[in-house]
């Protein structure tokens, strides 16, 4: 245990390991985690300017945060972020429903992004229940909005849950808050990564990993200790990030704040791994450097550590998968719109098997290093 | 007998590293390696602590065949590598122990081979500063005491005193010397022939991957020539004194040079004082005297035609 103890110790005495295991978690979860529950950013739209139309405004309310934007550019803010979902009252809405035609709601949201969906029921179960009333007071609009006043005072109750948003661990606004901090503290451990990778480098250069190496331990010792104790520092910070999450909204509840933090378990080792491989490949400090430049950090990016991976391209999508961050993006979404542990497995395997391809490109000629 | 190559020969491409190398170390030796750079003194070394495999040949360590070094072999020795290999984000004290370790020590084996060794290269003030802050001779000493620790039966040391001061090198090779004097067998390796002959019992000197000589020092130097000079310088020069110093048993020429005698004799066939008793019997006064011998370095020249620091 020399070598892991060792390591371990070297770890955490570096200046940079308390800035990035509590500093800057900590920093994203107070930014991130206060904004995160602040609410849907919605554009509405108010086209009928009906009774019907305040009620469906009324219900989205404490879901929502109003932006307001012009029409023409909903798309646009959209794909940049300003609005999360975009819902549009036509004119003429009330009298239809009256008429008992289907009238719909039009709503725009970027597609994948199940995190509006909060919004989305608020709306349609009032507009459901207007459907309802309307088939009652075969078109007397004065009963008809007696009957939703009765609604609206909650007399009435209101079937606003989807099944799906029934089982979810949080509230779809707060839920993500969540999934963008998991994506940027998936940074800060990606972060400790290269810093494991620089010492291993200048162990390299610095001679001691070949003086190591010719004691007498065995190389794949050396390697379970280095990578044990790498692992094992990130592992904490994941861990830690995790349970801060836990604390912060205690309504995730036990169940899913355990598999978050199985999830960023599995994924410090798939970035343990993914570091031995930079190192190995890059071979020095100056080419790990950019290394990290130009792969890691367009890497995070594809796979959702800065945004969501929903609002990319089609085809910059199929690439995401390509990326680890990408299945512990998504394990977290999952996993706060209440699934089981099952449905977690398959992504837990995806990151597994990324854990084992690092691992051999991270071992691969390190053996005729030692020689 | 401690290692044992026999025609061991190692190329890189078509470098030929070592060409058919044999060589024995004896427990208790002090076996200084000496050739220029790129003779092949690392490769050699190298291939003893088993980290280089050999394209032919048999090496033995301890009498077990070193293509089966076990762990229990490897802790009965200790490399101090040519180039400095210590951790510069953990303090003198932390790389000692950390190599103390890797060998096997723990417990209190461990505090007091860490001590023994800290204490042994002069660092034990400054067993709690990082190397960071050391000279070149402090980093030297460290990188042979992470060496020591675990009390190797067999220590070799490569080229450990270059780019040093002097007091740091005569402290090494000081340390060096009681290191053997407490039984344990050294390999020294170097191109400095003045360490070699400071430190060493026996020689092999190496050159383009061949042992090209190797013995006690006297031994080489016979090899060289069987021959001394003896330069005295008189108060004033007379045919008597010359005559007289021609008759002494052993002396083959004696040829003045203003008031300098050049005297050939042969080698420790002829004692100084003889000489010089010879002069001043004459009424003549001797002003200084002096014995030229061959040197590792003359060795190294009549072997090859070139300097070691060609
Ligand atoms: N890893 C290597 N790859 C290629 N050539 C090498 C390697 N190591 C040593 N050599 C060559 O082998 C020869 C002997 O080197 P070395 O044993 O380091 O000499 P010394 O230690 O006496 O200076 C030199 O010509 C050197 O260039
Ligand atoms: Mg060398």
């Amino acid at each position: 245990m020399t070598i892991f103890a060792t390591y371990v110790k070297r770890v955490f005495a570096g200046p940079w390991i308390i800035l990035l295991t509590i500093v800057v978690p900590v920093l994203i979860v107070l930014l991130v985690g206060v904004d995160g529950g602040a609410g849907i950013r919605v554009a509405l739209f108010d086209y009928d300017k009906s009774e019907l139309s305040r009620m469906v405004t009324d219900a989205v309310t404490p879901v929502s945060v109003f932006v307001d934007i012009e029409e023409d550019e909903i798309d646009e803010a959209l794909l940049d972020g300003r609005v999360e979902y975009a819902l549009i009252l036509p004119q003429g809405l009330e009298d239809a429903v009256l008429r008992g035609e289907r009238a719909g709601l039009r709503s725009h949201s970027l597609q994948g992004v199940e995190m509006t969906g909060s919004v989305r029921s608020a709306a349609n179960a009032l507009l459901s229940t207007a459907h309802n009333v309307a088939r009652h007071v075969e078109g007397d609009r004065d009963a008809f909005r007696r009957a939703m006043g009765l609604v609206g005072d909650g007399r009435f109750a209101l079937q606003t849950e989807t099944f799906r948003s029934e089982r979810a661990a949080l509230p779809t606004d707060q839920a993500s808050g969540v999934s963008r901090l998991v994506g940027l503290l998936t940074l800060t451990m990606l972060a400790m990564v290269v810093i494991t990778c620089f010492i291993f480098l200048k162990d390299v250069e610095t001679g001691t990993f070949h003086r190591t190496l010719a004691g007498p331990m065995s190389v794949r010792r050396y390697m379970v200790e280095t990578n044990g104790a790498f692992f094992l520092v990130t592992v904490l910070q994941g861990i830690a990030a995790a349970i801060v999450i836990g604390i912060i909204f205690p309504q995730l509840g036990l169940m899913a704040t355990l598999m978050l933090v199985l999830v960023l378990a599995v994924f410090s080792l798939v970035a343990v791994s993914l570091g031995l491989a930079v190192a190995n490949i890059a071979k020095t400090v100056r080419r790990t450097q950019v290394t990290v430049n130009f792969l890691l950090i367009p890497m995070a990016m594809l796979g959702g550590a800065f945004w969501p991976v929903e609002i990319m391209p089609r085809f910059l999508q199929r690439l995401a998968d390509f990326t680890p961050i990408r299945w512990v993006t998504s394990a977290t979404q999952a996993l706060l719109s209440g699934a089981e542990l099952t449905e977690i497995v398959p992504h837990i395997g995806i990151l597994l098997l990324f854990a084992v391809v690092f691992q051999l490109l991270g071992s691969w000629n390190r053996v005729d290093i030692a020689r | 007998m401690v290692v044992r190559m026999q025609r061991v020969t190692k190329r890189y491409g078509d470098v030929v590293a070592l060409d058919n190398v044999d060589l024995t170390i004896e427990r208790g030796e002090i076996v200084g390696l000496l050739g220029p750079n790129g003779a092949g003194k690392t490769t050699t070394i190298s291939g003893v602590y088993g980290l280089t495999r050999f394209d032919a040949g048999e090496v033995t360590l301890f009498g077990h065949p070193a293509k089966r070094i076990d762990p229990g072999i490897k802790r009965r020795m200790g490399l101090v590598p040519q180039d400095i290999a210590v951790f510069d984000d953990l303090t003198a004290g932390e790389n000692v122990s950390y190599f103390g370790r890797l060998y096997g020590l723990s417990g209190r084996a461990l505090t007091e081979g860490v001590s023994f060794a800290l204490e042994f290269t002069g660092l034990n003030e400054r067993r709690d500063q990082r190397p960071k802050s050391f000279s070149g001779g402090m980093k030297r000493r460290l990188n042979i005491a992470c060496a020591l620790a675990h009390r190797p039966e067999l220590v070799i040391l490569d080229e450990p005193t270059v780019g040093i001061d002097p007091q740091s090198r005569n402290h090494i090779l000081e340390s060096v010397r009681a290191l053997n004097r407490d039984g344990t067998t050294v390999i020294y390796t170097s191109h400095y022939m003045e360490e070699v002959e400071a430190v060493c019992s026996r020689v092999i000197v190496m050159d383009h991957g061949r042992v090209i000589a190797s013995g006690t020092q006297s031994d080489l130097k016979a090899l060289v020539s069987d021959e001394e000079t003896i330069d005295i310088e008189l108060e004033r020069m007379t045919p008597r004194v010359v005559e007289a110093v021609r008759s002494v048993a052993g002396v083959k020429e004696c040829l003045p040079e203003g008031t300098h005698l050049r005297i050939t004799v042969e080698r420790d066939g002829v004692r100084l004082g003889r000489v010089i008793e010879k002069a001043t019997g004459l009424g003549v006064e001797v002003l200084s005297a002096q014995i030229e011998r061959p040197t590792l370095e003359s060795v190294f020249l009549s072997l090859t035609g070139r300097t070691l620091r060609d």
